[in-house]
């Protein structure tokens, strides 16, 4: 019975919590036990993980900092999709890009990626090591890839990590 | 409101119908495997309308394990196109 | 006076969960035109899921804020969260497939050879 197996088995237990929606004493009781059981079975599955998911709270509170930005960029990204979807000419260029990422971690790198993805024009194709293959929709979104203010958001939420 | 949402799942349902085309069409594996999934999270959306419409709090539940399976059935399809096979490690061959 | 307090925060919730509702059947709409008009697998990518991605987070929203906030509310909640990580994940699965079998991207000048060329230098470094 170790921490793993704790936090695992309170997460599942307010999963199940949130799909009940009940407050039943025997509900609760019930819920309680099942998740135990499912976190001692599936421990190797889900807590091998669990050390390249591990976040500081200081990481945590710039990451729910970084959120408002990503929004935006998620509604410029598709307004800019729009615009050139529904425009009769189409005026697309796609090609695909590699770039470097300097942070090793996993959290980081998958942080990266999903919000290349959700930002204009852009999409992550692959990750071997730190390179990403991009593809662009356009050509312009390829030229101010480079020395691009998403990447610097993305490392001043990760930085401490690395020092 | 209700109606509004009724016309709202009407119009996703013609959607997904639309999607079904590309899915139909192809040309590639992976344009197939995409559309689908387009067509699973439209689902998911339309489930939580019907949940909104009839007033049946249990089809919320249907759409939270629906858009879960459609998550895993697209990234278990997504790595049998990649490497050829279901089990074992993430290595083709 | 409370009745009529209650009747405008009803009717302004309404509204905003209308608004949230037109904003999302607007871009399905938009990634279902690019998914049939686009003209190839990675373009497809790009309109599907950014544009699925905020169509069903904005109704999602919409609906979770005229359900003000209860149970049901925090299960759309749920949800939401669902699909705001997992589409892009799936995107980007299907895409990495893709290019790992070695699909090529569609040019709109004559093709040079870059995924090749790509990988060519990748395998260098």
């Amino acid at each position: 019975m170790d921490k793993k197996t704790i936090i695992l088995t309170f997460s599942l237990w307010i999963f199940w919590i949130i799909l009940t929606t009940s407050f039943k004493v025997a509900i609760l009781i019930i819920g309680l036990i099942l998740s135990f059981f499912v976190a001692i079975l599936c421990r190797g599955l889900l807590a091998g993980h669990m050390e390249t998911i591990k976040i500081s709270r200081k990481q945590f509170g710039r990451f729910i900092l970084y959120v408002p930005y990503l929004i935006t960029q998620i509604i410029k990204a598709n307004i800019d999709v729009a615009e050139r979807v529904l425009d009769p000419r189409l005026p697309i260029s796609p090609i695909i890009i590699r770039f470097k990422f300097p942070l090793d971690s996993h959290l980081a790198q998958l942080t990266m990626a999903n919000s290349i993805t959700l930002t204009p024009g852009t999409l992550t194709v692959d990750i071997q090591d730190n390179t990403f293959f991009i593809h662009c929709l356009a050509e312009e979104h390829a030229e101010n890839i480079f020395g691009w203010a998403l990447q610097e958001h993305v490392i001043r939420v990760y930085e401490e990590k690395e020092k | 409101m209700s109606t509004f949402y009724l016309y709202v799942g009407i119009i996703l349902i013609a959607n997904a119908f639309l999607c079904l085309y590309r899915a139909f069409r192809g040309p590639t594996v992976p344009d197939r495997i995409l559309a689908v999934n387009i067509v699973g999270t439209k689902t998911l959306v339309i489930l939580v309308l019907i949940a909104y419409i009839f007033r049946q709090a249990m089809y919320l539940d249907v759409a939270l394990v629906y858009g879960l399976l459609n998550f895993i059935i697209t990234v278990a399809a997504a790595r049998y196109l990649e490497t050829g096979k279901i089990r074992g490690d993430w290595e083709r061959d | 006076m409370i009745g009529s307090v209650i009747d405008a925060i009803e009717i302004t919730t309404r509204i905003i969960a209308m608004i949230f509702a037109v904003i999302g059947i607007f871009f399905f709409i938009v990634g279902t035109t690019g998914l049939l008009r686009l003209p190839d697998f990675y373009c497809r990518t790009h309109a599907a899921t950014k544009c699925d991605t905020l169509g069903s987070c904005s109704i999602l929203l919409g609906l979770a804020i005229y359900e003000k906030f209860s149970f049901e509310a925090l299960k759309i909640l749920v949800l939401f969260a669902l699909v705001l990580i997992s589409s892009p994940t799936m995107g980007h699965a299907i895409a990495r497939a893709a290019f790992r079998r070695g699909l090529q991207p569609w040019r709109k000048v004559a093709p040079p050879p870059l995924i090749e060329e790509t990988e060519k230098e990748a395998k260098a470094e």
